[in-house]
Parts: C-alpha cells; sequence; structure tokens
C-alpha cells in the first residue's frame, strides 16, 4: 500500500456514523453529557481530566464542555475563546442526538447519509486532526 | 489530601490509556482519536464493553477514582491546579 493510499484509507473512517450506528453508545453519551452540562450551567463539574488532574497539563478536550455549554447558551464569541471547536461538536452532537433518537428507518438513512459524506470527504478525520493540531498550537504557543 | 488528589489523578490516567488502547484496536484510530478528544467517551465504551473486553476491574477502580477525585475537589476544597482557561 502506498502512502497515498494509506492517507485515503485513514481519511476515509466514518467515525460519526459509527457513533450513530451503534444507539446505545449514543443514547448513553448524550445522557451522561446532559448531565454533566446540565451540572455545568451550575457551575459544578463532575467529570475531572485526568490529564489535568495528574499532570497540570490540558488534554485536547479540555475547556471544550464548558465552550459547548456558552455556545448553546447563544455566548458565541466567549465560546469561541475558550474552545474553537464548540460549535463544530454542537453539530456533532446534534447528529449523535438524531441518530439516537430517530425511528429504526430513518436512522439508517441518516446513518447511510453520515457514512457516505465522511468517506467521500474525509471531513471527519481531517477535523479530528486539525483539533488535535489546535491543541498543540494552543498549548505551545 | 493533595496527595490523594494526585494519586487518584495518576490511577485515573492510567486507567484512561488502558482502556483507550482497548478502544484503538476493537474500534480503529477514528474513535480511537475521539476517544483521546473526548475522556467521556472512552469510560463510556469502557463501561459499556467492560464484559467483553475483560475490563471491569479496569473501569470499577477508574470510577472509584473519579468519584474520589470529584469527593475531595469539592468536599475538602483542594485542588491541584488553578481551573485551565
Amino acid at each position: 500500500m502506498t502512502a497515498m493510499q494509506y492517507m485515503l484509507t485513514f481519511l476515509q473512517q466514518p467515525v460519526l456514523a459509527m457513533l450513530i450506528r451503534e444507539r446505545n453508545h449514543a443514547a448513553v453519551l448524550l445522557i451522561a453529557a446532559c448531565i454533566l452540562f446540565g451540572f455545568a450551567l451550575f457551575g459544578v463539574s463532575l467529570w475531572v481530566c485526568p490529564v489535568w488532574t495528574c499532570a497540570g497539563i490540558p488534554c485536547p478536550g479540555c475547556g471544550l464542555g464548558r465552550a459547548m455549554v456558552l455556545f448553546i447558551r447563544g455566548e458565541v464569541i466567549a465560546a469561541l475563546e475558550l474552545h474553537a471547536f464548540a460549535p463544530v461538536f454542537c453539530a456533532g452532537g446534534v447528529v449523535v442526538f438524531l441518530g439516537a433518537v430517530l425511528p429504526a428507518r430513518q436512522r439508517e438513512g441518516l446513518y447511510r447519509a453520515v457514512k457516505t459524506a465522511e468517506m467521500k470527504s474525509g471531513i471527519t478525520m481531517i477535523v479530528l486532526m486539525l483539533f488535535l493540531l489546535y491543541w498543540g498550537v494552543r498549548f505551545f504557543v | 489530601m493533595e496527595a490523594i488528589l494526585y494519586l487518584a489523578g495518576l490511577g485515573s490516567l492510567i486507567c484512561f490509556i488502558l482502556v483507550l488502547i482497548k478502544l484503538f484496536k476493537k474500534q480503529g484510530v477514528g474513535l480511537g482519536i475521539l476517544g483521546i478528544i473526548c475522556a467521556l467517551y472512552t469510560f463510556i465504551w469502557g463501561w459499556i464493553h467492560a464484559k467483553k473486553q475483560g475490563i471491569q476491574n479496569i473501569m470499577l477502580i477508574w470510577t472509584i477514582l473519579i468519584v474520589l477525585g470529584i469527593v475531595i475537589n469539592y468536599v475538602f476544597g483542594v485542588n491541584l491546579w488553578e481551573q485551565y482557561r
């Protein structure tokens, strides 16, 4: 396999589609996120980041939850200042939410559509790579 | 209390890495990266697949350590690092 083929295979991996396909995962993830966000709205953080607690170094996702809460509350600028990927993850959350609540037939349609979009454009993997790059820039600059 | 919190954090990090390795092996790079970004996903995936992957003990220890961390944080008011902003 050439480097180019490997790169294409890497980019064409479905991520959101996998979450939609496994309904239990999506549902539990959403319920947990709702509980965490609910507490976060009152300033209580129930999730302690293991990397942050242990090393004092923010992990790639540190601040994302709070930024998403700010974004949902309409404080867009504050959300983007805290974490630039908050809107992207909110959009991803909406897709996962639809995957968890839609009836089987519509969910199958959504799964196919998302999978095709992810495999043709590689958008999710590109976003995930950019996310890690953003963490590196935020951390070192 | 600070030492206990640090040890809880260290143990939590080790459990996280162990589950993350399983996640990468079973679900591929895409969901593995999602697991790095969102430790909560790794945690939930770990519990859902705990029996199948034989990681019940790791998940139990990780959960206990998380609860311990929260208790020390809120009940005793100990925080090792300033909240990241």
